[in-house]
């Protein structure tokens, strides 16, 4: 693990080297600090003058104050750049797994490991690679001259002091480690339980069921603290030892080195006493560093991980003009979950058997109700996923044939909560298209109706959209996702329709939008109100992972089959939804 | 809130470390190694076990104060009933739950402590050199000592400052690589994530910078503090050791001693750094936790009286309901309903006219502004919510699934539940077969991670627990809306199962209970 945060580091690691030189100068310091102010008292009992001796500690302990500065600093320097850098490697590695890693039940836990965890990494370049190398160099170097110029005996009792340092700060590293890693999965089982007390509130009230609950809660809760008193007794251990021998050493070492004089005897001392901080400074990162190597443990987990999607060796040739869209005998179960006990949870199919068309230049509805599978058969189309049996073709070439990038020209996504990144609207516009101009961000705006809305905002194109886009409405972030997408121009269009309650007005105006949007493209809309779609060339009823029923809103009516029922249920559904709101 | 051990532990190690300096004075001035040695390992030992002792009892008061607090939150929010919250609200409530938790907890029990300790102690120190060695040292060095918290609390005025905005700039960093992770899904869907890759390293490495600039300032304040105090303490110490000898007032032994001991008295600069690094993460977790805690409730309080007789009646008489503060458009106005024990109620009307709302007031989750709702002849509001939910059995749009097994998820109805009972409500809820085809069964884990099961099985979990529930009063909330169509019938027969012998009031077009039921009543005008 060492070995890989360093090779991750390696562009940035230089001025690491600064930051060891000068925590050696500030330690060094420190030891001269307390041997020249030692010294001092024999000076001045042989009626030697002071000021000089004062005079000097002034200079070494300003000396010492910015070595320590440029320490910190330097190693501050590569831990950002270190991170920053790790981060940036993150995302790159996390795109082609995108979306299938960053959605669904994983998302929590993604999230923390790319800020968090990168965090955690932070220990490890500022905190442990100077600490860890002037802990051996500087004690050596003071041992070396104790012994050699004051007094072996003294430096015979700091040497057997220092070593035994070194050997308590690793009691336990095992035991540590390993409680380390459990305490952090149970404290995952406590977020989740507290997660489904807050989801399952109305449960839990409607079941009086608020002490077992807490009970529960309390029982994971009494199980990491079981783990951390664990990590504790052997921290514990390793302070209490670490503080005798650091209160110990020193003093040893004077009364190793009284028969040589007290003069000597009060330098040897002081150097040891000196020195020491430099050892106790193991045992200090050696708690950190559990953490931050499980940290970077985690984040090689999701780096090294395979993309959802892999790159064909030899792409086929990118399909022009306007294409069809076929699922052929499609079967796709998403990947399987753990379920916390180190088995995997059981997964249902999401899709079973699905075989459908959309001819180019037409608009296919997908309904049903939510969990039905719709999403699902968008997400195939996009190659967000690879189908387990059967395939995905657009144009006659299969999706998994295609380079990455002809795919995302040939297809482009409108989610239903379409995420606008804080900035302008421009700048949301031009992440679909880089180069266009103004006037055509203006015309994918007038095709999406958007140009009453900008008309209305002072800044126009370049009014800030806010955090996630909060500044604008549900039926704004829509339409804006939807000129980003017309901007795109590309053959095949997958729309996931907002769910939430729209005005008449703006139901109206997104309503023109989408039939501008469709014109000449094959386009899948995952319908949830079936008003929207009526008009659609071909509607799919999709219900448990399979396609049950297929036609126009009329032949689908007159069959009294399943969308007739669906039909029948909407205006109940949109009932509840107006009493919530 | 405070624990003292770590105090009192710090200054006593303090104490011991300074009674051991004195000794190495002494036997500087009679030579006597032997007993410097022994009076070493002995200190040193107590030492040892001092800050062994220490650190293990903060370590449990981290996690009593911890187990607490979190009950405590966690017994909070299920009073606040069911609320209606986004998705970024709850995740931040599981996140005071948890993180905050555990950092207010660690901050008062493992640092505050040691923290004041580390303050005090170089008073303890100034002492000890006033009963052994000079009173007119220690009272010089005394004057010193207030350098030290006067000088952090200086500092602390400008860092937070510099504080303030550094941690600005760090976070703008994080959300920025946020707000790009969580849009990943869309960048792909536009082919611009590559692209948005390089946007994203050139703008934290700009962010990165401002970091570094500040973290320059920032640092000046250490680099200060470092050298003011080595210099006012061991400095001073020193000066006036030597003085003291050249003048004959202190011996050798003694004046080695006085420097010793003032680096007993620098212990306080060391803590500086960390102040501001665990120390106001830890004030700001404990301010949220409080934040949430001040969250008024709206509800009933738990020891409110458990009537004796119950008629099994609903009644709402002369209701009116407001959501929010708007009273001009109230969502139920001067509304009646009554029905009697065995009797068969469907509330209909069209969208928005309150029928989740007279649901809602009947389960005790809303209040109405004025009039009565009684269940069993009781005021909602005045009987104990354990009580009403006994008598109260509600299938809903939704059924939540609990992290666990499914037989774990059904005892949530009746924990004293046998495994026969719940195969038999599994058996009536017409889940049975496929639970039966399950390679674990009852043990087979649901919930989010567990296996995920269909909108329609999730409700005949749903409708399992409500026949184990046994409650005489059942509420159904369209409870077909959100299921799959193919299990739609199934779910219907076991529904009219369910109303058996059951008083029942049902929102949506529910045929089974339509066909037998005996009124239909309208919310809000014509349907």
């Amino acid at each position: 693990m060492t070995r890989w945060l360093l090779n991750v580091a390696r562009p940035v690691l230089a001025p690491l080297s600064i930051s060891i030189l000068m925590r050696t100068v500030a330690l060094v310091c420190g030891v001269a600090l307390l041997v020249v102010a030692a010294g001092g008292i024999a000076t001045a009992l042989d009626g030697g003058a002071i000021a000089p001796v004062l005079w000097t500690l002034v200079a070494i302990a300003l000396v010492k104050a910015f070595a320590r500065y440029l320490e910190q600093y330097a190693g501050h320097y590569v831990a950002f750049k270190a991170l920053a850098l790790l981060r940036v490697m993150m995302f790159a590695r996390l795109e082609p797994q995108a979306p299938a890693a960053v959605e669904g039940r994983r998302t929590g836990d993604l999230l923390s490991r790319a800020t968090r965890d990168v965090d955690r990494v932070e220990v490890f370049f500022a905190h442990t690679i100077g600490p860890a190398l002037t802990a051996v160099l500087v004690p050596a170097g003071v041992g070396a001259w104790l012994a050699l110029a004051v007094s072996p005996a003294a430096a015979g009792v700091a040497a057997a002091g220092w070593l035994l340092m070194l050997c308590v700060a690793s009691l336990g590293a095992r035991a540590s480690v390993a409680a380390s890693a459990g305490l952090r999965e149970r404290r995952g089982a406590l977020a989740q339980h507290v997660t489904d007390t807050i989801q399952g509130v109305s449960e839990v009230v409607a079941f009086s069921a608020e002490e077992r609950r807490l009970a529960g809660l309390d029982a994971i809760g009494r199980e990491a603290a079981a783990l951390q008193a664990t990590r504790a007794r052997w921290a514990s251990t390793r302070r209490g030892l670490t503080q005798t021998l650091v209160v110990a050493t020193p003093m040893l070492a004077l009364a190793a080195a009284l028969p040589l004089g007290w003069e000597t005897a009060v330098v040897a001392a002081a150097a040891v006493l000196g020195a020491t901080p430099a050892v106790v400074a193991v045992e200090e990162f050696a708690a950190e560093l559990d953490q931050a190597y499980a940290a970077a443990g985690r984040l090689r987990e999701v780096m090294d991980a395979a993309p959802a999607t892999p790159e064909p060796l030899v792409p086929a040739a990118a399909p022009r003009g306007e294409l069809d869209v076929a699922l052929t005998d499609v079967v796709f179960s998403y990947p399987a979950v753990d379920a916390g006990d180190g088995r995997d949870a059981p997964a249902r199919p999401a899709l079973d058997g699905v075989t459908m068309t959309i001819p180019a230049g037409t608009t296919t509805a997908l309904v049903g109700v939510s969990g039905a599978g719709k999403s699902t058969i968008g997400a195939l189309i996009a190659r967000f996923h690879d189908p387990g049996e059967g395939s995905v073709t657009l144009g006659g070439v299969d999706a998994r044939d295609l380079a990455d990038a002809d795919l995302r020209r040939l297809v482009s996504v409108v989610p239903q909560r379409p995420y606008l990144f804080a900035g302008s609207i421009r700048d949301n516009l031009l992440l679909a298209r880089p180069e266009a101009t103004d006037g055509e961000l203006l015309a994918a705006c007038a095709d999406a109706a958007l140009t009453d809305t900008l008309a209305r905002m002072p800044q126009g194109l370049d009014t800030p959209v806010g955090e996630h886009g909060t500044q604008l409405s549900g039926g704004e972030r829509q339409r804006v996702a939807i000129a980003r997408a017309l901007l795109r121009d590309a053959p095949v269009l997958v729309l996931d329709e907002i769910t939430s309650q729209l005005d008449a007005a703006t139901e109206a105006g997104l309503g023109e939008a989408m039939r501008t949007v469709r014109r000449g493209r094959a386009v899948a809309v995952i319908a949830h109100r079936l008003t929207s779609i009526v008009d659609a060339d071909q509607i799919v009823v999709v219900d448990a992972g399979r396609i049950v029923e297929r036609g126009t809103h009329r032949e689908l009516l007159a069959a009294d089959g399943a969308y007739a029922r669906l039909w029948a249920r909407q205006a109940a559904a949109e009932d509840a939804a107006g009493a919530r709101r | 809130m405070l624990t003292y051990r770590p105090l009192v532990l710090g200054v006593l190690a303090t104490v011991l470390a300074a009674l051991l300096y004195l000794q190495a004075g002494r036997a500087i001035d009679d030579g006597d190694a032997g007993a410097l040695a022994l009076a070493a390992i002995g200190i040193a030992a107590l030492v040892g076990a001092s800050s062994w002792y220490s650190t293990r009892a903060a370590s449990r008061d981290q996690v009593a104060l911890e187990g607490s607090d979190r009950t405590r939150l966690v017994r909070h929010v299920i009073a606040l009933g069911p609320v209606h919250r986004t998705r970024a609200q709850a995740g931040r409530l599981v996140s005071t739950s948890t993180d905050a938790v555990e950092r207010s907890a660690q901050y008062r029990a493992t640092f505050l402590g040691s923290v004041i300790g580390s303050l005090l102690a170089p008073l303890a120190v100034v002492a000890i050199i006033a009963a052994a060695i000079d009173l007119r040292i220690a009272l010089l060095l005394l004057a010193a000592v207030p350098v030290v918290p006067l000088a952090i609390g200086g500092f602390r005025k400008i860092f937070r400052k510099v504080s303030t905005s550094y941690r600005a700039s760090a976070r703008r960093l994080a959300a920025e690589y946020l707000d790009s992770l969580q849009g990943l899904p869309t960048l792909r869907g536009l082919g611009a994530g590559r692209a948005r890759g390089a946007a994203l390293a050139v703008h934290a490495e700009r962010v990165r910078a401002d970091v570094m600039r500040l973290l320059a300032g920032n640092q000046l304040v250490l680099f200060v503090t470092d050298a003011v105090f080595s210099l006012a303490m061991i400095v001073l110490a020193t000066g006036l050791a030597m003085a003291g000898a050249a003048a004959g007032t202190l011996t050798a032994g003694e004046a080695v001693a006085v420097v010793l001991l003032s680096t007993l008295m620098t212990e306080p600069v060391d803590r500086i750094g960390q102040f501001f690094y665990i120390g106001m993460g830890g004030i700001a977790s404990g301010k949220e936790i409080a934040r949430t805690l001040a969250t008024p409730m709206p509800r009933a309080a738990a020891d409110a009286p458990e009537p004796t007789d119950d008629d099994g009646s609903i009644v709402l008489e002369d209701v009116t309901f407001t959501y929010g503060r708007d009273a001009s458009t109230p969502v139920l106005a001067g509304f009646s309903l009554e029905v009697r024990r065995g009797e068969r109620v469907v509330l209909a009307g069209r969208s928005g006219a309150g029928k989740s709302t007279v649901l809602g007031l009947i389960q005790g989750h809303l209040a109405a502004q004025s009039g009565a709702v009684r269940v069993g002849g009781h005021e909602v509001r005045d009987v104990s919510p354990a009580w009403l939910h006994r008598r109260l059995g509600i299938v809903a749009q939704q059924t939540y699934l609990f992290t666990g097994s499914l037989a774990e998820n059904l005892r949530l109805a009746a924990p004293e539940a046998s495994e026969a009972d719940l195969w038999e409500a599994l058996r009536r809820a017409r889940l049975e077969a496929e639970v039966r085809a399950w390679p674990r069964g009852l043990d087979t884990p649901v919930g989010e991670r567990g296996m995920s099961l269909s909108g329609g099985q999730a409700q005949r979990v749903g409708i399992a627990r409500a026949l184990l529930a046994d409650a005489p009063i059942l509420l159904l909330d369209e409870p077909t809306s959100q299921t799959d169509l193919d299990a739609e019938a199934e779910i219907l027969a076991a529904i009219a199962e369910l109303c058996e012998d059951r008083t029942v009031l049902a929102v949506g077009h529910t045929e089974a209970v339509l066909s037998s039921s005996t009124r239909i009543v309208t919310v809000g005008g014509a349907a």
